[in-house]
Parts: structure tokens; C-alpha cells; sequence
């Protein structure tokens, strides 16, 4: 049942996220900033897990407040004003904090998850916007999603039959040494066949380079989430995406893999 | 004339059948910067270097007009924020060019219908226009606010309202007397056409004077643009024949 409704899901979900890419433009932004609210969301969920109704609403307000603010600026072309806005997000934090630290000194751990989550969640995810913005950004976008879900499919196939050593047992039992490995394989093998379909100007070795980098990259993100879930004890993100779990577990790998993108194309 | 050549390129142009006047169509700023993931503006930053290049080069080689397209009629209609930074980078330039300019005897001159353009840059501009008027080293001619069909329009006014005045007869209006009220009155057409970016059009540049211009374009984007590439335009250049219309090859500059 499980999976009927993933299928469901996906084969509903996923035109529709081509043609939005495809439109590419306002309507991509509004779909970034979509994701980025309900992965926002989510993530509260899980690191303010122990506060449960003593949360002061207006520091996590704020942060779901930057989204759609990052999320426009990128898409102005203004990434030169972010690094002042998560000033001013930091400054506000720490304003709406003192008034609540009499009540509970653990204010100042509610500010510092804010502010990481805000780094965390809109600043790498913005970054996918002026990727789209690039000559072929449709096809940069593409390559990047194929090449980190190819890299997740063929490292759950190759660590289901191949697997053997145990990549991190404290932070997710299934993953296994080969199972990366292959992941880092499939990542190759999605990037290198798009860059013979649709980039036949990029040099081989820049190619290989992004694929592994970009695959990496998203084997960590994925990690790094699996992390923050374990420690509060929680399995899914969310329930937004039926069959699928959450928004932050969908994205999780795309939140580091996005930006080591962005690194790549404007250092290769 | 020229002084170092920098390369063993530069040193096998033909000095003798060097172009007069070259005039460059500075595509491709935008796609850039799109291209590093940058804003468009960054990208006109950019340009603004290889502008000096150009500049550095035909002054080395030993051209005497450089027309470059800066900004046309049709530029004003981008977005708010693109048209106030190529302003503010417009005048930017000016003034921290104003000494190079200064120091190597080139002359500032513009065409196309300045007065549309802010205040602040108008005087920038003016001033540099003024305080190189008597150099006599390369014309440096920046087409600011410019478009070619109303440049001729303009002509036509000017001349229906002489003739209608009496001052003028029909039977007298020859190239001459046209090309005499044009903002290139007293510049020479431009020999050689260059344009970035790979784009094959005119886009309403100097429409009159390109008459007989040698045309190349080059896929290379504005700010990419640099001397070597230049110089092998050159060296194209004087291999071709260039026959105005007439069967004999090679009429002399």
C-alpha cells in the first residue's frame, strides 16, 4: 500500500515539478520558496522537539519569515544582500531573545538552531535559482536532481546485494561501505551520460569531477539530516508528501548538493 | 604609429591597410555573468574592462576611431534596476577614466541623443567630452541613447523643414548633405564592424554609415573579448577585398 501511494505520488508530482523547471522564471522561484517553507517547518519540528509548548513562536516565525525574503532575492540576482540579511535575521534573534531568556535560559540554543536553520534550509536552497538563471538551466537543474537520485537508487541496490562494512551504524544501520560507493557510481553515470547528451563542450575531467563532488555532497546531506533526526528522535521529517515522508527528507541530499553545484560550475 | 606590438600577431598587420575605423557592437554582458551564475550586472562591470582593453589596443595599433555601442534607444526599456546601474557604471567610468584619456591623447565624443540621459552622467560625460576636445591621438566615440532609424529620422526633420523654409532645394539633397546632419557628421564610416556574443544583426547601429562596412562577428562574449582576439579580426580583415560595389579589388583607405 506503502508503495502504490508513492508511485501515486510521484507520477502526479513529478510533471509537474518538470514543467515548473521548465518555466523556470517566477514560477520556479515560487516552488523554491514553497519547498523551503515546508522544509523549514519540518526542521523546526525536529530541533525544537523538546520544547514542545514553551517555544517562543516569534524566533521561528522570523525564520520562516526569511524564506520567501532570500528566496527573492536570489531570484533579483542580489545574492551580494544575504550575507546582510542573515545579519539582520541573527540581530533580530537575539533582540526577540532577551525578552524570553528571564522565562528559560535555553533561549540562546533556540536562537542558535534558528540561525543554522535559516543557513541551513533557504541560503543552499536559493542557490539553485541563479543555477536556473544559467545558459541550459533547465538542463543544469535536471542533471543536478538526476545525478543525486541516481547516486540514492543505485546506492540502496548495490548496498542491498553488495553491501558488507557498515558506513555509519550510529547514524543510519543500512548504509553500507559499497552502497556509497555504488551511490558515487550512479552519480557518474547519470552526470557523464547528460553531459554527452546535453553538454558535449565540457571537458571529461570537469565532468567527473562535478559528478563525484556533487555526489558526495548529497551522501552527506542525506547524513547530516538522518543526524539531526536521530538525535531528537524522530524517523520521518514529515507526512506532507504521501508515501514519500517529508519535505526535508526528499531534499536533504539537494541541500548540500546544490550549492557544491553552484561551487562547481563557477570554479570549473 | 604603432608602437610595441605585443605579439608576433600584432607585429604582421599591414600597417598601411589597418581600418580607419572600427566600430564594435558590445554584446554579451548579460549572458556572462548568467553564465558564472552572477547578476547581470556583474557582468557589465565586466565589460567595462574589456572596454578598456579595446581602447588600449586600438590605440597600440594604430587606430584612429573606435565607435562602441553602449547604449540604445531600445536599452531603456530593461529593467529599472539595469538601466540605473549602467548609469551609475557609465559615470563611474568616466570619471575614472577621465585621466587615462587624458594622458594618452584620446578624444571623448558621443552620439545619439544624450539629453535622454540623467543629468549626473550628462555633465560627467560633458566634462570629459570638453577637457579632451583637442586631443588629436584615437577618437574614442561612445553611442550612448542611440538609434540609428531616428538618427536618420532626424535628418529627414531637419531637411523637410529647410526645404519647407526655402532655404533648400530638393534637387541639392545628395549623401553629402544627409550625412552632413547625422551625429557622425564629421567622423569617417566605419571600415570594420565587429560584433560579440554571436548574435548576426545589426540592431538599428549606425545604419547609414555601415553602408560598406566590412562585417564580423564573433561568438565570444563582450567581456571575454581581448587584444588577441582582436588583432586576428584585424589580420582577417586585410585579407579581405573590399570593392564598394565597383569589380576592381582594393580601393586604399
Amino acid at each position: 500500500m506503502m508503495h502504490l501511494k508513492r508511485w501515486i505520488t510521484g507520477l502526479l508530482l513529478i510533471p509537474m515539478l518538470v514543467f515548473i523547471l521548465y518555466r523556470g522564471g517566477v514560477l520556479f522561484a515560487v516552488l523554491i520558496a514553497v519547498a523551503g517553507l515546508a522544509a523549514m517547518w519540518e526542521y523546526f519540528r525536529i530541533v525544537y522537539h523538546a520544547w514542545q509548548k514553551t517555544l517562543p513562536g516569534a524566533i521561528p516565525v522570523l525564520g520562516l519569515a526569511m524564506v520567501p525574503v532570500l528566496t527573492w532575492l536570489a531570484h533579483a540576482g542580489r545574492l551580494d544582500l544575504i550575507p546582510g540579511l542573515l545579519a539582520l535575521n541573527l540581530l533580530l534573534a537575539g533582540a526577540l531573545s532577551l525578552r524570553y531568556f528571564g522565562k528559560d535560559p535555553r533561549v540562546l540554543e533556540i536562537v542558535q538552531k534558528q540561525v543554522q536553520g535559516v543557513l541551513y534550509i533557504p541560503v543552499l536552497l536559493v542557490l539553485l535559482i541563479p543555477i536556473r538563471q544559467a545558459p541550459q538551466g533547465f538542463w543544469l537543474i535536471f542533471t543536478l536532481v538526476f545525478v543525486v537520485f541516481a547516486g540514492d537508487t543505485l546506492a540502496l541496490y548495490v548496498g542491498t546485494f553488495l553491501g558488507r562494512h557498515k558506513l555509519c551504524p550510529n547514524i543510519s544501520p543500512k548504509k553500507t561501505v559499497e552502497g556509497a560507493l555504488g551511490g558515487l557510481g550512479g552519480n557518474l553515470l547519470a552526470g557523464l551520460s547528460m553531459k554527452l547528451l546535453v553538454f558535449p563542450d565540457i571537458a571529461w575531467g570537469k565532468a567527473v569531477i562535478f559528478c563525484l563532488a556533487v555526489g558526495a555532497a548529497g551522501q552527506i546531506g542525506d547524513l547530516f539530516e538522518s543526524q539531526m533526526k536521530r538525535t531528537s528522535g524522530i524517523k520521518d521529517s514529515g507526512g506532507i508528501l504521501p508515501g514519500h515522508g517529508g519535505m526535508l527528507d526528499r531534499i536533504d541530499a539537494l541541500l548540500f548538493a546544490g550549492p557544491m553545484a553552484y561551487a562547481m560550475i563557477v570554479v570549473l | 604609429m604603432s608602437s610595441d606590438p605585443h605579439s608576433p600577431e600584432a607585429a604582421a598587420l599591414d600597417p598601411e591597410r589597418l581600418p580607419r575605423h572600427v566600430a564594435i557592437i558590445m554584446d554579451g554582458n548579460g549572458r556572462w555573468a548568467k553564465k558564472k551564475l552572477l547578476n547581470r550586472v556583474k557582468g557589465h562591470e565586466k565589460g567595462a574592462d574589456a572596454v578598456r582593453a579595446a581602447v588600449k589596443t586600438c590605440r597600440e595599433i594604430g587606430i584612429s576611431y573606435l565607435t562602441l555601442y553602449a547604449f540604445s534607444t531600445e536599452n531603456w526599456q530593461r529593467p529599472r534596476m539595469e538601466v540605473d546601474a549602467l548609469m551609475a557604471l557609465l559615470k563611474k567610468f568616466l570619471q575614472t577614466e577621465a585621466e587615462e584619456l587624458r594622458a594618452n591623447n584620446i578624444r571623448l565624443r558621443t552620439i545619439g541623443e544624450t539629453d535622454r540621459l540623467p543629468d549626473d552622467v550628462r555633465h560627467a560625460l560633458d566634462h570629459v567630452v570638453s577637457q579632451t576636445r583637442h586631443n588629436d591621438g584615437l577618437h574614442l566615440i561612445l553611442a550612448l541613447s542611440y538609434g540609428g532609424r531616428s538618427e536618420i529620422l532626424h535628418a529627414v526633420r531637419d531637411i523637410a523643414l529647410e526645404v519647407k523654409a526655402g532655404r533648400l532645394s530638393p534637387a541639392t539633397i545628395d549623401e553629402t548633405l544627409l550625412a552632413g546632419k547625422l551625429f557622425t557628421r564629421d567622423i569617417p564610416d566605419p571600415d570594420l564592424l565587429i560584433r560579440t556574443s554571436g548574435e548576426l544583426r545589426l540592431s538599428n547601429f549606425l545604419l547609414w554609415q555601415l553602408a560598406y562596412a566590412e562585417f564580423h562577428f564573433t561568438p565570444t562574449l563582450w567581456p571575454d573579448f581581448g587584444e588577441d582576439e582582436f588583432i586576428r579580426i584585424l589580420a582577417e580583415y586585410q585579407r579581405r577585398e573590399r570593392r564598394y560595389g565597383k569589380v576592381d579589388s582594393d580601393q586604399p583607405t
